[in-house]
């Protein structure tokens, strides 16, 4: 026992072997589910010969086209992926050219999309040099399928499935402070004196939030002629918020769009429909991958997926109706993982299914009926489990239990 | 490690921090598994109880164990190693963890205050009236870290709680000896009045 110390805080006992052992297992499971340093664009594999094929041609419309500003809409910042200011090769920048690493690797990852899209655009000088980048985390903007990071605290780059959109470090300051365009329904303020400012309609003004570089989303039905800008100050503005500078957008994945035939195309298409264009949901990128139907009381759902990039399932609730549900893919692993779940008044689970994955099971946490097959279709496994009792609401606690190749016995990937 | 002379020739000494880690940061799983549990059983002494001080529960001790190597694993590129040892680093990421679970604890307890009084228990057993003096004890101390600023907070944590020599904190935190110094001296005065102010109340 050691003694109390100069706080006074009382002995420790020592660390008891059971507690040594549990508080490892996490530990082992998250570098079992890390996946080992590959090649650059080893998560894109489903799509890699398009892509390849995409990029040759791309390449070419580059070398040849020359670069244009995308225009901005008259009633603000230009569409993200509308009109694309430059295309370029989905090779990524050379190492020197990479900024330092974060420690994370889905925000080195996003960090290096950027720079090689912003390489490649031919506006490179317009920005610091890459390799001198420094980033603040990666944040989801709506949904798994748009992230964004803010860089060097003066511009912000947006990821979404098919492109790259890049704040501009042009504009002139109002104020001190510097208002540039990001997507259609959404500005960025760049204040690198840390001026204290208001911006919205009359009526709901927001403040800003202490940062250098500020993301303010337009609610809907709002245009940027409605907004008004105060900074504070003696040399402050008081007045109508300038015309953003558009953003460089960069198409760098270019992904296929649903064949209006496909197999449960219009099934999928209904599904969508719940969604509004601001939603981001991207439906045109959906592809409909199988449909998951064992029988009996469990619901059926139908697969879809964006490239290597997203999951989901479309499911008929009893209670809700037509439903999507989807997640962003995990790394890849050697177990499955969970993509997202469902609960109304059914219960469905959707995770990845690695190769090897012989066997995919879900049953209610309280046993009260036996385990039920999943599908398992192109690289993930659906489950589904009806729920005769629940409301609707809260649907009912499952465990799903997997087993592979190399592990036969099966072994729990979700309780919840 | 290697002796560079053959290989015919075996190195006993065990790998350092600095070359585990290296070897955790590989493209090898198995090797990245093997070289970070390796960093683990070095580590997880010290960092239990330094995690036990800064929460004084078993149970909040064993979460914060977990979450400082999980972290550790996921910042593996962030690692500052004094004299080839993560340890004073490690160190660090407890503490940031101890605080979350501290926060998370108190915010817990506060909603407790505010639903209804939890039932008064009695026992009056000599260990049971010392376990409760410690845990008051390390309410205050922890309650006047929480008033400290990061700086002041960080050093107190690694100096005067996980007792890493003063030299080695500087050089975790990426600071000079003599700030540090100063740091401690002036956290230990605020501390002082601290702790004063809240044993009269």
């Amino acid at each position: 026992m050691n003694p109390r110390n100069e706080l006074g805080l009382p002995p420790i006992p020592p660390l008891p072997p059971d507690v040594r052992e549990r508080a490892l297992h996490p530990l082992l499971d998250e570098i079992d589910a890390t996946d080992p340093p590959a090649p650059s664009g080893h998560r894109r594999h489903v799509w890699a010969p398009l892509l390849t094929a995409a990029a040759a041609v791309l390449v070419a419309i580059a070398v040849a086209a020359a670069v244009a500003l995308s225009p901005a809409r008259p009633d603000g910042p230009p569409q993200p992926a509308a009109v694309p200011t430059a295309m370029t090769t989905p090779d990524p920048v050379p190492q020197d050219d990479r900024a330092a690493p974060t420690g994370d690797p889905a925000t080195d990852t996003a960090l290096t999309r950027c720079a090689t899209a912003v390489a490649g655009s031919g506006r490179a000088a317009e920005y610091p040099p890459t390799g001198d980048w420094t980033s603040g985390p990666l944040q989801e903007r709506l949904t798994p399928l748009e992230h964004y990071l803010i860089v060097d605290d003066s511009f912000v780059c947006l990821l979404t499935p098919t492109s790259v959109v890049v704040t501009s470090t042009a504009g002139i300051p109002v104020g001190g402070v510097r208002v540039v365009g990001l997507t259609a329904a959404d500005l960025v303020l760049v204040d690198p004196g840390g001026r204290r400012f208001t911006i919205g309609p009359a009526q709901q003004r927001r403040p800003d939030d202490g940062g250098a570089v500020m993301v303010y989303r337009l609610d809907p039905g709002v245009s940027v002629g409605d907004l008004r800008l105060t900074v504070s100050g003696p040399d402050g503005y008081d007045g109508p918020v300038p015309t953003p500078v558009p953003p460089l957008t960069v198409v760098d994945q270019p992904l296929p769009t649903r064949a209006a035939d496909a197999p449960g195309g219009p099934e999928l298409a209904d599904c969508l429909a719940r969604f509004v264009p601001e939603d981001s949901v991207y439906p045109d990128l959906w592809i409909p991958v199988g449909r998951h139907d064992v029988g009996g009381t469990a619901p059926s759902a139908l697969l879809a997926r964006i490239g290597d990039l997203a999951a989901g399932f479309c499911i008929d609730d009893p209670a809700a109706g037509p439903s999507l549900v989807f997640g962003a893919l995990p790394a890849p692993g050697v177990r499955p993982q969970v993509v997202t779940r469902y609960r109304g008044a059914a219960s469905a689970v959707l995770l990845t299914a690695p190769p090897g994955t012989t066997r995919v099971q879900i049953a209610p946490e309280d046993g009260s009926t036996g385990p039920t097959a999943c599908t398992v279709l192109d690289g993930l496994a659906m489950c589904t489990l009806d729920d005769p009792l629940s409301s609707g609401e809260a649907g009912q606690r499952v465990v799903v239990t997997a087993s592979t190749a190399t592990d036969p016995q099966p072994f729990e990937v979700y309780q919840g | 490690m290697s002796t560079g002379e053959g290989a015919a020739c075996v190195d006993a000494t065990p790998p350092d921090d600095h070359e585990l880690w290296a070897a955790a940061g590989g493209g090898d799983r198995g090797v990245s598994k093997a070289a970070f549990t390796t960093l683990y059983h070095r580590h997880a002494g010290a960092v239990w109880r330094h995690a036990y001080r800064l929460t004084g529960t078993p149970a909040a001790a064993e979460d914060v164990l977990a979450a400082t190597f999980l972290t550790a694993w996921r910042r593996r590129a962030e690692v500052r190693f004094v004299a080839d040892s993560a340890r004073p680093w490690l160190l660090t990421v407890a503490g940031n963890e101890a605080r979350t679970e501290w926060r998370r604890s108190t915010r817990h307890e506060r909603l407790a205050r505010r639903v209804g009084a939890a039932p008064a228990v009695r026992d009056h057993s000599e260990a049971v009236v010392t376990r409760l003096d410690d845990r008051r004890r390390l309410r205050l101390v922890l309650d006047a870290l929480e008033s400290l600023s990061t700086e002041h907070r960080e050093v107190v944590e690694l100096c005067m709680i996980a007792e890493v020599p003063q030299a080695d904190a500087a050089r975790a935190l990426g600071i000079r000896e003599s700030t540090l110094r100063s740091r401690i001296r002036r956290a230990r005065a605020r501390l002082r009045t601290l702790l004063a102010e809240e044993e009269l109340r």
